[in-house]
């Protein structure tokens, strides 16, 4: 199944990116001299830790891909089968996108991937 | 004897080439997208260092080799150093199941599509990684973008391509450009192109939805901290992931090596050239939407297309046995 050839490519990729960040370390110029050893932000210097608090969008959207690459899944496997699984293949998949087409419209409803909208806040 | 040469050229000497080629179109592409952009813009671009500049690429390359190495000390040191390897190994490893030519194929996986999806999920882990790492606020913002943008845009990156294993009926790239010499794909499925056109710029993050890296919002995104050759890998790794999205497209809709009188490999080329110019024009032509508009865009109209797409294609194939 795994080829040689795919072996040989693989071994090759990595030796390389090795090899380059090898390469890049060996002829770094060692200077010591740095006086900034602070993370940039624009030029002034930072402030506060980077344990923010983030918007909880990230988080829907990390579910929602959970829900609909599992979907998409399964989805994978129908297409190779469309025309064994047939006509009767093609209803009950066509119930089951259906059904998670009105899952989307629910979180859209809710207001899952309303971005930057303030909530409770002033619009 | 001729087996054994054979095999040689096979499995050492076709890896090794292709590899090779990839660099160097990876590195000169950068050469030809500041060359053209300049010229769109009406701008020379870099023309100083060899004819037409083409040496430029050379003198950057010195340049990022002999930057100081930097590995700042607030940042996590393992993952920092390899976060910018996991983009480089996965875009290559992409390229291993692409038909460049009949027998110019580095892995004859029967499974090429299913996976080149699991490659492509792989390389986010690369931009989380390198965010989280480098704990400054622009690298983490723009890798907690990024991560949502390309989680979006791959549910419905597959769903597109599935399009495309329905009318060909096989998850192996080589049969889906042997069933494409009659007709491309791009007529069987012209939602289906265009879908996966927008997931596959989205998951190479190149304008117009480079919103990871937006300059003007959170400085270069998510490697904000990385200098020398780490940043460089960074660079080529998207470069390489705009040429891997060019020859998907090529293989995927436009009949891969097929074409007429000219060599199959040189159709290919041709055929990605035009892509990757067409992914050049787009950074010079359409301004940037904003991150709110880019999600709205994928979840509400996308998605759903995506899935209709399906279920047309799925019905239009099972018309004939009514």
């Amino acid at each position: 199944m795994i080829s040689t050839s795919f072996l040989v490519y693989l071994i090759a990729v990595l030796l390389l990116t090795m090899t380059m960040l090898l390469v890049s370390h060996l002829l770094n110029p060692k200077t010591g001299k740095r006086v900034n050893k602070l993370p940039y932000e624009s030029g002034i210097v930072p402030s506060g830790t980077t344990d923010i608090r983030w918007n909880v969008n990230y988080f829907l959207v990390a579910i929602s891909f959970v829900i609909f690459d599992l979907e998409a899944v399964f989805l994978y496997i129908w297409s190779i089968v469309v025309m064994e699984a047939g006509w009767q293949g093609f209803i009950i998949t066509s119930f089951f996108i259906f059904a998670l087409l009105i899952g989307l419209f629910y979180e859209v409803r809710q207001g899952a991937f309303d971005w930057g909208k303030k909530q409770g806040g002033i619009e | 004897m001729s087996d054994f040469l054979g095999d040689i050229t096979g499995d050492f000497i076709i890896p090794i080439v292709i590899l090779v080629a990839l660099l160097l179109a990876g590195a000169w592409s950068t050469w030809l997208e500041r060359r053209i952009l300049a010229w769109w813009q009406d701008r020379l671009g870099p023309n100083r260092v060899g004819p037409f500049g083409l040496l430029q690429v050379v003198a950057d390359m010195i340049k990022i080799f002999t930057k100081e190495d930097w590995i700042p000390p607030f940042a996590d040191k393992v993952l920092f150093v390899i976060a910018p390897m996991i983009v480089m190994i996965m875009m290559m490893l992409g390229f291993a199941i692409i038909p460049f030519a009949p027998g110019i194929q580095i892995a004859h996986f029967d499974n090429g599509l299913l996976f080149l999806l699991a490659i492509s999920s792989l390389s986010v882990y690369s931009i989380m990684l390198a965010g989280f790492s480098s704990n400054s606020k622009y690298a983490l913002l723009g890798a907690m973008r990024t991560a949502a943008q390309m989680l979006s845009y791959e549910v419905f990156m597959g769903l597109a391509i599935m399009g495309i294993v329905i009318v060909a009926d096989s998850f192996s790239l080589s049969k889906i450009v042997e069933a494409q010499a009659d007709m491309w794909f791009i007529i069987a499925q012209p939602l289906g192109f265009f879908l996966f056109l927008f997931a596959g710029i989205a998951e190479s993050h190149r304008a117009p939805f480079d919103l990871p890296e937006a300059e003007t919002e959170i400085v270069a995104g998510f490697h904000t901290e990385y200098a020398s050759m780490k940043f460089g890998m960074f660079f080529i790794g998207e470069y390489l992931g705009v040429i891997l999205i060019s020859a998907l497209i090529t293989t995927l809709y436009f009949g891969g090596w097929q074409g007429p009188w000219l060599p199959p490999l040189l159709w290919f080329i041709l055929k990605t050239s035009f892509f990757v110019l067409f992914f050049i024009l787009l950074r010079a032509a359409i301004p940037r939407p904003r991150y709110d508009q880019l999600m709205a865009f994928g979840w509400y109209i996308l998605l759903p297309l995506a899935l209709l797409n399906l279920l047309v294609t799925a019905a239009w194939q099972l018309a004939p046995t009514l």
